[in-house]
């Protein structure tokens, strides 16, 4: 839920990071994280599980400018991407105003994609929301996979809606900014 | 013009002004180190006493605690808790579910106790809801943010 304060003349908006375990959300993150300056972006928190997969969710608070007048602020969220951790992924979502879907590209990974996704949906569905309605971009991660789909093949299988999609490499920060940018447009888009 | 899916929450100045109000009532009251109040899906709206440069984090963290709590209860069967408590060595934090579904988050330490949060919280909770139905209300009909 978007929180538009006339008082302190900012807007607050959720964007949620979601797909399949080992994804690369994380890495989306922490890249913003380690290139932002520490004056436009707060800490990092990360709840994660002794083996270093997201337990609950990582949190990355943003400072993105000003728009007519008001400061705009994101908080980044990842939700846990392994299947057993729908509960976490369902909380997550609560309040979303933006969502990432990052898909792995790996030829392994499509069919956990396909599932990550129908599960957003399935979740989406849980607090009345319907993917479409809500901004929403893919990012094809790890584009530098020697086993990489095609981006045909992958927005055959993923992208049905034609939503805007990046290409990324969230490791090297390939793709991260432009998809950071895109949701970012999208749901200020979404408010006015 | 707003999405209605996205329910946008707008906070006035009027409406922020007299929930710090009755936020610095329960902070002298209670003799509290702090107060948040924190919006269900994650986001400050107010802060006093003791401000904390992790305000942001703080509020996700503590939705992110008092949401796992939800599930807890659903799983047992429970329709949800209304309060956490955790205690520390030195500081103490008591959350209170609003109507609203917002979070009041108390953090006290020493110089009172548990008992005394959790009354003057209970009873300040309902007046702070109706100041956040108020604000909500005073919204509709006004159009989208960029006015």
């Amino acid at each position: 839920m978007a929180l538009i304060n006339y008082a302190s003349r900012e807007i607050h908006c959720k964007l949620v990071f979601y797909g399949t375990g080992m994804g690369g959300k994380t890495t989306n993150l922490e890249y913003l994280h380690k290139q932002l300056s520490p004056t436009i972006r707060g800490e990092m928190v990360s709840l994660n599980t002794a083996n270093e997969r997201t337990l609950f969710f990582d949190f990355l608070p943003l400072d993105l400018g000003s728009v007519q007048g008001f400061k705009t602020k994101f908080s980044l969220y990842t939700v846990p991407g392994q299947v057993e951790y729908n509960a976490s992924r369902r909380l997550v979502l609560n309040g979303a105003d933006g969502l990432v879907f990052v898909a792995d590209s790996s030829r392994s990974k499509i069919q956990e994609n396909v599932d990550s996704k129908q599960n957003m949906i399935e979740n989406l569905a849980s607090y009345g929301m319907v993917l479409g309605k809500i901004p929403w971009v893919i990012q094809y991660n790890k584009r530098d996979l020697p086993d990489a789909m095609t981006i045909e093949e992958l927005e055959k299988s993923m992208n049905p809606e034609g939503v805007p999609y990046f290409e990324a490499v969230a490791f090297s920060g390939q793709g991260v900014f432009a998809t950071l940018k895109a949701i970012s447009k999208a749901v200020l888009n979404g408010l006015s | 013009m707003l999405n209605p899916q996205l329910s946008s929450m707008v906070i006035t100045p009027e409406g922020i002004t007299k929930i710090t109000a009755l936020l610095n009532e329960l902070y002298s009251e209670a003799n509290a180190r702090s107060i948040l109040l924190v919006e269900k899906s994650g986001q400050h709206l107010a802060m006093v006493g003791e401000e904390s440069p992790h305000v942001m984090a703080l509020s996700a963290l503590v939705v992110g605690a008092f949401s796992s709590t939800r599930e807890i209860a659903r799983l047992l069967g429970e329709p949800e808790f209304k309060t956490m408590f955790q205690q520390g060595n030195r500081l103490n934090i008591f959350i209170s579910l609003l109507d609203s579904q917002d979070l009041i988050t108390v953090i006290f330490d020493e110089r009172t106790t548990l008992g005394m949060i959790k009354l003057k919280t209970q009873q300040m909770t309902k007046r702070i809801s109706e100041e956040i139905k108020n604000m909500a209300q005073s919204q509709v009909g006004q159009g989208g943010p960029w006015r």
